[in-house]
């Protein structure tokens, strides 16, 4: 009740997004913030209240932001103002055509490992099409369908890799975030059943058991009980 | 996994055939004959969490009257035989094609069941055949949840025609209930990923 | 489920807002160390300033303090079991809420003064853009504060569900603990720390206290009290499947490996460098088949919980 089913043990695409707007980005503004340039300006204006004061960022660059100067800020920071058409935001390097079509080629040329792509490429790429579509210089339907592409080799790429599911562990680099939890309910399900079947054949039971009731430190690492003490 | 998981319940109740290995007064009605003894070799199924018990406690071993060695014989009550779900014949067919295979006919907890099983007798084959089965049929199970159409306010996005939906049907009905959690889950998970980055 | 913010305000010293750094760097920012040494005290002091001359006493930034709590806030919706509470992180992340509240409160008032004594505009519509750069920071704080609310409460509910999953089992180690500490007897004179209050806050005892009772209650009335007594029992842990549900400690989790969180990886004891090529990895043993794997920095692997939970509680990983 407290936490609804499908969140536990994972999080909702919604989190996700959530979790990537925290993420750093370039914009450019469309208005100052600077307090020298501004000063003058305030005073006409009689007010001095609006300072940023930010509990989850350093608010240094929001309160030194100068019209058509980069500066970065939070991605949530950025649609908002992008939202009030109040910036631009500056696409990644990654996310330019030129950029998808070398990571296509090196998913199409390394059959075993992914790109190095950043570790949220899937999302941001799907918010800034949404949101900021105006900012790209490359057509953004062009941009989406090699991202499209890149989802689609990987994809293929995984349902490969899963023939190596095992007991043991698996290593996933370059995996992103997305699709990372896209993946969990399956491959964590299909490995602690694998490792379930495994542990029974080496006579080692899996099955929560309690250990000795006086050890505590047992007690607070799980335990292992041998499986025929369950046949007793 | 836990006391009230009702496929392990389940599992522990599937028929296990046993075999006696000793004359037991009174259990007759267990082979149709009421009030009189089972024989030894009588071949009788018992659900595996009563058969599992009987297989392993000792009954006082015979002992041979004159020289007093008790005899080698088995002196649990029972002996447990491979169920028909580990028969040579199902062994077999998980060999020959592991996906076409309807497990869920051949047991509907497979998955559990198996594990009792393979940690009764530590059986390491029948571990590796299992894993190799489950891992099979995973990669099937995987594209199927990862390919099954979504559609919400009728606003629907079709990958599939009704054809294929059908196939999707006999296929999910061929799944051990294991499977059929993963599978539920993983295509959970797939289709919320669609719906996000499909939302306007 | 409340969280009294005056409460917490009335009995923290503001300026104790800081931590220990150790000088050799391995349990730097380990809140949950720091924690338990404290939640058993009042609570009250936070860095016993001048005891450990050897120590430097650096201020927290709020934006470490919520870095660190989104982490732990992803830790707990991918663990099995329930990680302990950082009781100073909470209490600073609180008072810190309160704090913006309340300037907010003074800045949208001024705000309405202003617009309103400028004669211009007189009305304050909360759903107008804020084409007024003036509104700008305003809106972005109300913005950042419910994200921060959204945390926290996204937080603090995936605990509160981990304390009904696991309600009886949790009742269960404090029991145990407090049985072994009875037999003890006067043998310690310290007070050691339960694994409850070691694990929750005191809201959250409180809640686990409350949810345990109803529980037995609902169970008692409903079923068992119309079972004969040897069949009353909820926590039998003789029987060939345990009654008490634990958490899964073997279950397969998605970690990322990053070193010590000082960043200095020739002083972690537990880190192997190798060269060739260069990498530093943590190496954990699968128990049955003494299978070693590397754990290399920077990299993401699917893993058992437990050959993990210590990197992790170390923050020397982290769940994803």
């Amino acid at each position: 009740m407290s936490l609804p089913k499908q969140l536990q043990d994972t999080f909702s695409p919604k989190e996700l997004q959530f979790m990537v707007e925290e993420e750093p980005i370039k914009i450019f503004p469309r208005f100052t913030t600077r307090q020298k340039i501004r000063k003058q300006r305030d005073d006409l204006l009689g007010t001095n209240s609006h300072r940023w004061k930010m509990l989850t960022m350093n608010d240094t660059s929001l309160n030194n932001m100068v019209a058509m100067q980069s500066t970065t800020v939070t991605l949530w920071i950025a649609l908002l103002l992008k939202q009030q058409s109040k910036c631009n935001i500056i696409a990644p390097e990654w996310l330019t055509s030129k950029a998808l079509d070398r990571a296509l080629q090196f998913e199409q040329t390394n059959t075993t490992r992914f790109s190095p792509l950043p570790w949220d490429w899937l999302i941001i790429s799907e918010i800034l099409f949404k949101k900021a579509p105006d900012d790209f210089h490359d057509p953004v339907h062009e941009l989406r369908s090699k991202i499209q592409d890149l989802r689609e080799i990987r994809q293929l790429k995984v349902a490969k890799g899963i023939r190596y599911m095992n007991e043991s562990h698996l290593q996933l680099d370059n995996l992103s975030l997305l699709e990372i939890n896209e993946l969990r309910p399956f491959i964590s399900g299909i490995m602690d059943k694998l490792r379930e079947i495994h542990l029974a054949a080496v006579g080692t039971g899996d099955n929560n058991e309690m250990g000795d009731e006086d050890d505590n430190d047992e007690m607070f690492n799980g335990t292992m009980r041998n499986d025929s003490s369950r046949l007793l | 996994m836990g006391y009230y998981d009702i496929d392990d319940v389940l599992a522990d109740s599937a028929e296990i055939p046993c075999k006696f290995n000793h004359e037991i007064p009174g259990l007759g009605y267990l082979e149709n004959n009421p009030g009189g003894s089972i024989h030894v070799n009588s071949q009788v199924k018992l659900p595996l969490w009563l058969a599992r018990v009987l297989a392993i406690i000792d009954v006082a071993p015979d002992v041979d009257p004159i020289t007093g060695v008790p005899s080698e014989e088995n002196s649990a009550f029972l002996t447990l035989m491979t169920p028909e779900a580990f028969s040579t014949k199902v062994i077999n067919a998980i060999k020959t094609d592991p996906v076409a295979l309807d497990l869920h006919s051949i047991n509907p907890q497979f998955y559990a069941l198996a594990i009792k099983w393979i940690g009764l007798f530590s059986d390491q084959d029948l571990a590796e055949i299992v894993s190799e089965l489950l891992l099979k049929r995973a990669q099937v199970i995987n594209s199927h949840a990862n390919s099954i159409t979504i559609s919400y306010n009728n606003d629907s996005i079709n990958h599939n025609n009704s054809k294929s939906l059908n196939n999707q049907t006999v296929f999910t009905l061929t799944l051990d209930e294991f499977e059929k959690k993963i599978y539920k889950q993983a295509n959970e998970s797939y289709k919320d990923i669609k719906k996000w980055m499909f939302q306007s | 489920m409340s969280l009294d913010i005056d409460d917490i305000l009335a009995e923290l010293d503001r300026d104790t807002t800081a931590v220990e750094m150790s000088s050799d760097g391995i349990n730097l920012q380990n809140d949950a160390s720091v924690d338990i040494m404290n939640s058993s005290l009042d609570g009250t002091n936070v860095a016993p300033k001048g005891q450990l001359l050897t120590s430097k006493v650096r201020a927290i930034s709020p934006v470490e303090d919520f870095n660190k709590l989104k982490t732990l806030w992803k830790n707990e919706r991918c663990s099995p079991e329930l990680l302990p509470y950082p009781h100073q992180l909470m209490r600073r992340m609180l008072i810190r809420i309160q704090e913006q509240m309340e300037h907010l409160e003074i800045l949208s008032m001024n705000f309405f003064e202003e617009s309103a004594g400028g004669g211009g505009n007189g009305r304050r519509n909360g759903n107008a853009p804020a084409n007024n750069n003036k509104m700008l920071p305003l809106l972005c704080m109300e913005a950042e504060l419910e994200r921060v609310k959204f945390v926290i409460r996204s937080y603090i509910r995936c605990r509160l569900s981990k304390v009904d999953k696991y309600s009886i089992y949790l009742r269960q180690i404090n029991e145990q603990f407090l049985n072994e500490e009875h037999e003890e007897g006067d043998m310690n004179t310290e007070t050691r720390i339960s694994p409850l209050e070691a694990l929750l806050s005191s809201e959250e005892i409180k809640y686990h206290q409350k949810h345990f009772s109803l529980l037995l209650n609902l169970l008692n009335e409903s079923v068992l009290k119309y079972m004969s007594d040897d069949l009353q029992a909820i926590n039998d842990t003789e029987g060939t499947v345990n009654m008490i549900d634990e958490p899964d400690w073997n279950k397969f989790v998605f970690i990322k490996v990053n070193g010590p969180p000082n960043g200095e990886n020739e002083f972690d004891p537990l880190l192997i460098h190798k060269l060739d090529p260069d990498r530093y990895y943590y190496s954990i043993t699968i128990p049955e088949t003494n299978e070693d794997i590397e754990l290399i920095i920077g990299s993401i692997y699917i893993v058992r919980y437990n050959l993990i939970k210590d990197l992790l509680k170390d923050d020397k990983i982290e769940l994803l």
